[in-house]
C-alpha cells in the first residue's frame, strides 16, 4: 500500500476531509503500511459490487458497522440490509484522496503497532471482543489526537449515512419517506443561450433589468 | 440575455474564451456580481466546481443530497467537530439547498471583518444601499 506522507508544513488538503492535526499525517501513515500488520484480521465474507474496500478493510468496517448501528428489536439489522456494502458505495463516490484516507483510517483502527503505541492495544480490533471494540472506539471518539477525533466522526457518519439512508429503515424510526410533487424524473434541463426557458412549477416574472 | 451553462460532457476538447471578468462561484455572491456586470455590458464566465443539478434529482433523499449538492459531503463541521456546516456545492451554491433566509451581515462580523482582517471600506453603512436593492430585486423587501 503506498504511503502517503504530507510534506513539511503542508496544511490540511482542501479535498482530503479527515483533520489531521499535528501528528495525524505521520500516524496514518504507520496505519497504512502493510508492514505493520502484525496479526490477520478475522475476516468476515465480502460481497459482489465491492468498489473501494478490500477485504481486509471491508472487515474492518464491518466490525464498525455493527458496534455503530445500535441493536433495537423494531429496525432491521445492518446485515439484512447490507450496511458494509452500503459504506463501501458511499465511498466509492468521494474523491481518490478522500478514499485513501479512509482506507489508511481502517487500517490504523485495525493495527496493532499503532494502536499499541498509542493505545496499548496488541491484538487488532477485528479480533477483540465487542465490550473491548466498544471501548476503543469510545477512546477514539475522546482522544486528544485529532486524527482520531476526525476518523471517529467520518467513520461514524459513513455508517449512520449507510444505515439510515437506507429506506428499510424509515418507518422503524417514524419518516414517513420524502415528501411528493417535488421530484420529477423527467423535468427538463435548461441551460439557458437561445433555448426558450421551460415553464416552471410557479409563477416566473422576468426581473427588472438594471437602471 | 444569452447566458448559457456548460457541463463537463459539453467539452469534448479544450476550449478558449476570452472575458472582461470571470467569476469564480455561482452562488449567492457570485450570481449577483455576474448579473451585474453582465448588466453593464461586460462578458462574464462563471466558474462553478459543483454540479448542475435539477428536479431531475431532487429525489429528497440524503444519500443523494449529501453527496452531491453539499461541500464536503456534507461532512463539513466547524474545527471542534461539534456543529455540521451544511454548505451548497451545486450551480447556485447555497441557493440551491436554502430557502426562505436571507441574512444582512450581523454588525458583529462586520466588526470581525475590520479587527481581524483589516477591511475597513466595507462596512455596514456601505453596504445598505447594496442590500436594499438585492432585497428589493428579490422581492423579500417589506
Amino acid at each position: 500500500m503506498k504511503m502517503y506522507l504530507p510534506p513539511p508544513g503542508e496544511r490540511n488538503s482542501r479535498r482530503g476531509f479527515l483533520k489531521k492535526g499535528l501528528l495525524g499525517g505521520v500516524v496514518l501513515a504507520l496505519g497504512g503500511g502493510g508492514w505493520l500488520l502484525s496479526r490477520p484480521s478475522a475476516t468476515t465474507p465480502v460481497p459482489d459490487g465491492v468498489k473501494v474496500l478490500n477485504e481486509r478493510e471491508f472487515a474492518v468496517m464491518h466490525a464498525l458497522v455493527q458496534r455503530f448501528v445500535p441493536a433495537h428489536a423494531t429496525f432491521p439489522t445492518p446485515d439484512l440490509l447490507n450496511t458494509t456494502l452500503a459504506c463501501d458505495a458511499i465511498l466509492a463516490m468521494t474523491e481518490e484522496v478522500t478514499q485513501t484516507e479512509v482506507k489508511q483510517l481502517l487500517m490504523l483502527f485495525e493495527n496493532a503497532l499503532p494502536n499499541f503505541l498509542f493505545g496499548r492495544r496488541t491484538k487488532p480490533f477485528t479480533q477483540l471482543d465487542v465490550d473491548e471494540q466498544d471501548r476503543v472506539l469510545e477512546e477514539w471518539r475522546d482522544s486528544t489526537l485529532t486524527l482520531r477525533r476526525t476518523g471517529y466522526v467520518a467513520l461514524r457518519g459513513t455508517v449512520m449515512a449507510a444505515y439510515y439512508g437506507n429506506k428499510d429503515t424509515w418507518s422503524a424510526v417514524g419518516y414517513p419517506g420524502p415528501p411528493a410533487g417535488i421530484h420529477d424524473p423527467n423535468a427538463p434541463v435548461w441551460k439557458g443561450g437561445d433555448a426558450p426557458r421551460p415553464p416552471g412549477n410557479g409563477t416566473y416574472i422576468e426581473p427588472e433589468a438594471t437602471p | 440575455m444569452t447566458g448559457r451553462i456548460f457541463t463537463a460532457e459539453d467539452l469534448t476538447s479544450d476550449v478558449s474564451i476570452e472575458c472582461d471578468v470571470c467569476v469564480i462561484g455561482s452562488g449567492s455572491g457570485g450570481a449577483w456580481t455576474a448579473l451585474e456586470l453582465v448588466n453593464q455590458g461586460k462578458r462574464v464566465v462563471m466558474l462553478e466546481e459543483g454540479g448542475f443539478h435539477t428536479r431531475r434529482e431532487f429525489d429528497m433523499t440524503e444519500a443523494r443530497a449529501f453527496p452531491n449538492l453539499y461541500q464536503e459531503l456534507g461532512n463539513r463541521t466547524t474545527d471542534d467537530l461539534s456543529i455540521t456546516m451544511l454548505q451548497g456545492r451545486s450551480v447556485g451554491g447555497g441557493t440551491t439547498v436554502n430557502w426562505c433566509s436571507s441574512f444582512r451581515t450581523p454588525q458583529r462580523i462586520v466588526d470581525r471583518w475590520k479587527d481581524q482582517h483589516g477591511v475597513d471600506t466595507v462596512t455596514t453603512e456601505a453596504l445598505t444601499p447594496h442590500w436594499d436593492y438585492i432585497e428589493k430585486r428579490l422581492r423579500i423587501a417589506e
